[in-house]
């Protein structure tokens, strides 16, 4: 397997649009998807594919801004502008959507999203400490299973969940052991070059192929880490990314951080490491312990979102960290607000170098950008600890 | 002999250091082309030191043209060079407060004179030499007269925009509405300084501020500072515009040619 990946986000799509009009040829439905709320298990076990279709690129935000306010979430933009224009291969081929009560810019931009094909949006308790909010959030499980078994016209039975859940796990384990890989020092592949290869293997229509590349990428890393075939030299500051921005399409600031001489080693949050530690428990009820994962996502959205903050100091630990980035894209207020107790841990608890960057899907800013990367490189390198 | 060469936005600044004494200086405008204004700085600096070039062991270069600057021995951005600059004038300054041309920054240093924590504006003009310079045009007033009159100002009229084209329309508005220019361009000013005010006491100010770049020769804009941090800033030895050209002076001596 070939670790560097320079594949364009739009080859990517297209080549998986083909796949996925060839499985509808052949009587497969699919379920378009917005966010790691969202219960991958149902879907497989309604025999459907799941499609992600969250917005991160710029190219749908134009035809977006028509009907959204500009100075709204990029990501909120691209989701919606995925829908208009034919601006994404992917969307004209999903059967029906289902989104999740996050943040305000979605949940407001999914009641127009819902006129463009049937849409489920299910809600999500934002206190998810709270003793009530696991039981809120089942019963939204048992909706979307009602949702899904409609539009598709199937029986859910709980044998197929089972076998669903069976084959995430193994996914989730999968993955999870792929980020471990990144505690070796020097690492054994570039971040971007990561985010690159499992943004690109995570557009699949054959969920077994899918374990079957994992499973084969796990191999070669261990294999270069044994071999000690590394990606980067020693010194290269180790980075841990927290926040939004870890995807192939919105991944300028991560490229940014290679380029200017960091290594991104493990990323928190949504397409990082977050939560792939929950394994779904086989032995309980089916809808019940999916619930009861999902509900474990960490996002801004919640309040408090405490198993963040948590994971960040566990994570800084664990992949030996020098630096920490937080990346918010511009106008989410709650990860906007969220960074203040990022800051407090990173700098407060660990005394290490912090960056909050707030950014959007364009070019514009780069040069800015980049002096506060390098910047704070320079931090990292010259490892002065504040003086108290 | 060692050079530092500071390519902002605005302007582009040369400081040439032996045995560790400023021996020249030089600013001059940016302009459209950073490369070639790097070229001249240079080549001035070193005709009014009345050395050669040759005799330059080391150079560093910074701000944000530092990568299109061929003959600089080294890269180094501006907030370490600020940092190393101001320490070098005075080793009990350890926060600094730059505005320049394009950004603004607010940086902590740690006992060796290194960065330790900063803030920068985001994707925004408001709070940069910019935007000041900006505002001067819209009162139609010069910059020396811009500062003086924020100063004499009684009653600043309060400005709720931060951004660089709602504040302009707003002061249309004011002016309209037969405000007095020195209110309006007091009002401006503190707004700039709540604003970085703000960013600093983010990271934890502490007690031995400079305030450096070309807006700390704003006065009017020194004293709102001032008076938002309830501090007085230590008042450094050499134009406050050099400092990021002299950390990269002092950087090539130190760290990398020396």
């Amino acid at each position: 397997m070939e670790l560097k990946t320079d594949e364009n986000i739009g080859e990517v799509k297209t080549d998986f649009a083909m796949e996925l009009e060839m499985a509808k040829d052949s009587g497969m439905k699919v379920v378009g998807s917005m966010c790691s709320y969202f219960p991958r298990e149902i879907v497989l076990a309604a025999g459907a594919i799941p499609v992600g279709l969250c917005g991160t690129t710029e190219g749908p935000i134009e035809a977006a801004e028509v009907v959204l306010p500009a100075d709204q979430c990029p990501m909120v933009k691209a989701t919606y502008g995925r829908a208009l224009n034919n601006t994404c291969p992917i969307f004209p081929l999903a059967d029906c959507l289902v989104g999740e009560t996050t943040c305000d810019g979605r949940k407001k931009m999914y009641e127009l999203l819902a006129r463009e094909k049937p849409m489920h949006v299910m809600e999500l308790p934002q206190k998810p400490e709270e003793r009530e909010a696991l039981v809120h959030w089942t019963a939204e499980v048992h909706k979307l299973k009602s949702f899904i078994e409609d539009q598709l016209a199937v029986k859910i039975t709980d044998k197929a969940l089972k076998k669903a859940i069976k084959h995430m796990n193994r996914e989730r384990f999968l993955l999870k052991e792929i980020h471990n890989c990144r505690k070796s020092h020097p690492v054994p592949v570039m971040g971007l070059d990561l985010v690159g290869l499992t943004t690109k293997m995570g557009y699949c229509v054959d969920r077994k192929g899918y374990v079957a590349r994992l499973e084969s990428l796990l191999a070669e890393l261990k294999g270069r880490i044994k071999e000690e075939e590394f990606a980067c030299s020693v010194d290269r500051p180790r980075i841990l990314w927290t926040g939004l921005g870890n995807s192939l399409g919105c991944d300028k600031v991560l490229r940014l951080v290679e380029e200017c001489g960091g290594v991104v080693v493990c990323q928190e949050g949504c397409g990082g490491v977050t939560r792939l530690d929950d394994m779904i428990d086989l032995d309980k009820e089916p809808l019940g312990a999916i619930a009861e994962r999902y509900l474990k996502v960490t996002c801004s959205c919640m309040s408090p979102n405490n198993t963040r903050f948590e994971q960040i100091d566990r994570l800084i630990s664990e992949y030996n960290i020098q630096g920490v980035i937080d990346l918010t894209w511009q106008s989410c207020h709650t990860f906007n607000i969220e960074s203040y107790r990022v800051r407090e841990v990173v700098n407060g608890k660990h005394g290490l170098p912090f960056l909050h960057i707030i950014t959007d899907f364009s070019q514009s800013d780069v040069g800015q950008l980049r002096v506060r990367i390098e910047g704070f490189l320079e931090q990292v390198t010259l490892g002065e600890k504040p003086c108290v | 002999m060692y050079a530092g060469i500071d390519i902002g936005s605005l302007t582009t600044k040369a400081v040439l250091i032996n045995n560790e004494k400023i021996i020249g200086y030089k600013i001059i405008k940016t302009g459209s082309d950073p490369k070639q204004a790097g070229e001249i700085v240079f080549d001035k600096v070193i005709a009014e030191a009345g050395c050669e070039k040759k005799e330059v062991k080391y150079i560093v270069a910074t701000g944000y043209g530092r990568v299109s600057l061929s003959f600089a021995d080294h890269a180094v951005t501006e907030l370490t060079c600020h940092a190393r600059g101001v320490r070098h004038l005075d080793p009990a300054i350890d926060f600094i407060i730059d505005i320049g041309g394009q950004d603004s920054k607010t940086i902590k240093l740690g006992k060796n004179g290194n960065v330790v924590d900063f803030v920068m504006n985001d994707r925004c003009a408001a709070g940069t030499g910019r935007f000041l310079t900006m505002m001067a045009q819209a009162l139609e007033v010069d910059m020396k007269k811009f500062s003086e009159f924020s100063i004499s100002s009684q009653k600043p009229c309060p400005i709720n925009s931060t951004c660089i084209v709602f504040a302009e329309s707003e002061i249309i508005s004011l002016l309209a509405s037969g405000e007095a220019k020195e209110d309006i361009a007091a009002g401006l000013i503190q707004s700039i300084a709540k604003r970085v005010g703000n960013m600093a006491k983010r990271i934890g100010t502490n007690q031995n501020i400079a305030f450096v770049g070309g807006g700390a020769k704003n006065l009017g804009l020194r004293k709102a500072l001032e008076e938002t941090l309830k501090i007085n800033f230590i008042p450094i030895k050499v134009e406050p515009q050099i400092t990021g050209a002299l950390g990269a002076a002092v950087l090539a001596c130190k760290q990398y040619g020396g």
